[in-house]
């Protein structure tokens, strides 16, 4: 039943990719807003020093032009360097490190050095531009970064909140509805099994020999529907309680069980007009009865289900398992694997649940039973049940 | 090779010559010294490009309110815009700036 709820949850991954992808969005959006708001903050602050430094530089060049030269020494400070250029952007001098200069920019960062460019009012030595470059220690940049892992993490982790929030949000109708699903099915089952039961205890104290024959035909029919029903209630109960219930291993003695299960059904094989046989040899079985008796039903109910009017059923006990073979429309030799699958039917025409054997099968499981399927389509189809000494 | 640099080395002094004979002379003769009026031009007009050009246009037709050696009257100079082009560019090279800073 698990599977009724695939494709919701392949759009609630849907959903969640695209709230991550938006979160990431989000988020590198936001870091590169803030970091480069934090460079701006950076190079203004660092404004008024680049400012002074230029004044430094001019006021030398200034010296230099008005004694026409004779004085051509250029200024060097430890803590900047520095360029002069004309309006062509010819360099005239340089002792930067990085002689590519943005012109377009008065103030900017390139690398790790900061750059700014001053234009003085005169140009003296025909220098336009005087730029500045200082080296950058890069505290603000560690900062920033240490601020975008932190409070990044805690955007990341409170978004993951709300998406786990949403997400819930997103899967709860689906689960409740799955949810009364279940339990309606559960309580149904419930409520079905005193009625049916009665109906059956009912039918079975009628004396059937001393009725008409046309009545004896309804009652009949009655029966095969109740017992029809009964069989159903039972998978479902198992399939909806089957973790709930532990099992009590016994002996079990097959012959006997497999007995009374034939003697169940045996309305519904004479209303087909199926023959059946039994052929017994000492037979037990260390298992839970309850559950085995599913087991045989199935089996059983599927080998009338499916066989022809006036077909055949063959049971045969023997020291380490049993098979039961019906002389019915067979199964493909490719298809048998199939077959087990829950909700699967041997053949679309035929009605059922389809349940049957998936039960055949988690039973099998349980208690280490060998299942074998022979086949030959349109002519019998034999279940073997297997199991070591 | 050795006669290549001789040729150009022969050019250059006739340049060199041609820039003596036909403006220094005059100005050193009026006590206009060049040199300061080479820098002059550079506070006002920083690039070589724009330096020339002012210095032509003022050279060919002077224009009072472009005149930046203002000690004496706008002298309309005799000579041709061709010969001005090359003497301008020796001109500009022997006080250039570029080259000279330490
Ligand atoms: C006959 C003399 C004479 C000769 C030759 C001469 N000049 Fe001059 N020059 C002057 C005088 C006089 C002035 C100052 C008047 C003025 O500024 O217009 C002057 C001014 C200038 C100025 C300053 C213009 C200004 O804006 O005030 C420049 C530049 C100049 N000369 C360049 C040259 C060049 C280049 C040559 C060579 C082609 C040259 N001169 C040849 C006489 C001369």
């Amino acid at each position: 039943m698990d599977t009724n709820l695939t494709s919701e949850k392949s759009s609630l991954y849907k959903f969640l990719s695209l709230y991550i992808f938006l979160t990431i969005i989000i988020f590198l959006l936001a870091s590169t807003m803030y970091y480069k708001f934090e460079k701006e903050v950076m190079l203004y602050s660092k404004l008024p020093k680049l400012q002074e430094y230029s004044k430094d530089v001019i006021r030398r060049i200034r010296a230099m032009h008005n004694s026409l030269l004779e004085d051509n020494y250029y200024p060097r400070y430890s803590n900047f360097k520095s360029a002069i250029y004309d309006a062509d952007y010819v360099k005239i001098f340089s002792l930067l490190r990085n002689e590519k200069i943005d012109f377009q920019n008065y103030l900017y960062k390139r690398d790790r050095y900061i750059y700014f460019i001053k234009e003085p009012s005169l140009y003296y030595l025909g220098a336009k531009y005087v730029v500045i470059e200082v080296l950058d220690d890069e505290k603000w940049l560690t900062r920033v970064y240490k601020n975008i892992l932190i409070y990044g993490g805690i955007f990341i982790v409170f978004m993951a909140i709300i998406g786990y929030f949403l997400g819930k949000q997103f899967l709860r109708p689906m689960k409740e509805s799955f949810m009364l699903l279940n339990n309606f099915i559960k309580d149904t089952t419930h409520e079905l099994n005193t009625p049916v039961s009665t109906i059956l205890t009912n039918i079975e104290t009628i004396d059937k020999e001393s009725l008409p024959a046309k009545l004896q035909k309804k009652i009949e029919r009655i029966e095969i529907a109740a017992r029809t029903i009964s069989v159903i209630y039972k998978d479902l109960a198992y399939l909806l309680l089957q973790d709930k219930i532990p099992s009590t291993i016994e002996k079990i003695d097959m012959n006997e069980l497999i007995g009374q299960r034939v003697d169940y059904f045996k309305t519904m094989a004479e209303a087909k007009k199926i023959k059946i046989s039994f052929s017994k040899s000492p037979c037990f079985l260390q298992a839970d009865k309850q559950k085995i008796s599913r087991l045989v039903d199935n089996i059983l109910s599927n080998a009338i289900k499916y066989n022809k009017i006036g077909g055949t059923i063959k049971i045969k006990t023997f020291k380490n398992g049993f098979y039961i073979e019906d002389s019915g429309i067979g199964i493909e030799q490719s298809k048998i694997d199939e077959i087990f699958e829950r909700y699967r039917r041997l053949s679309s025409s035929e009605g059922g649940f389809g349940i049957g054997l998936n039960i055949v099968l988690a039973i099998a499981k349980e208690f280490n039973l060998q299942i074998k399927v022979d086949s030959k389509i349109n002519q019998y189809t034999r279940i073997s049940i297997l199991w070591q000494e | 090779m050795a006669r290549v640099i001789v040729i150009l080395l022969f050019a250059f002094l006739c340049n060199a010559q041609d820039f003596q004979k036909e403006c220094m002379a005059c100005h050193q003769r009026k006590g206009i010294d060049l040199k300061k009026i080479y820098f002059d031009y550079l506070l006002e007009y920083s690039s070589k490009r724009a330096t020339i050009k002012a210095m032509q246009e003022y050279l060919l037709s002077p224009d009072p309110s472009k005149q930046l050696y203002i000690d004496a009257k706008p002298y309309k100079h005799k000579v041709d815009k061709k010969s001005l082009d090359k003497l301008l560019e020796i001109y500009w090279n022997r006080y250039t700036v570029i080259g000279k800073i330490r």
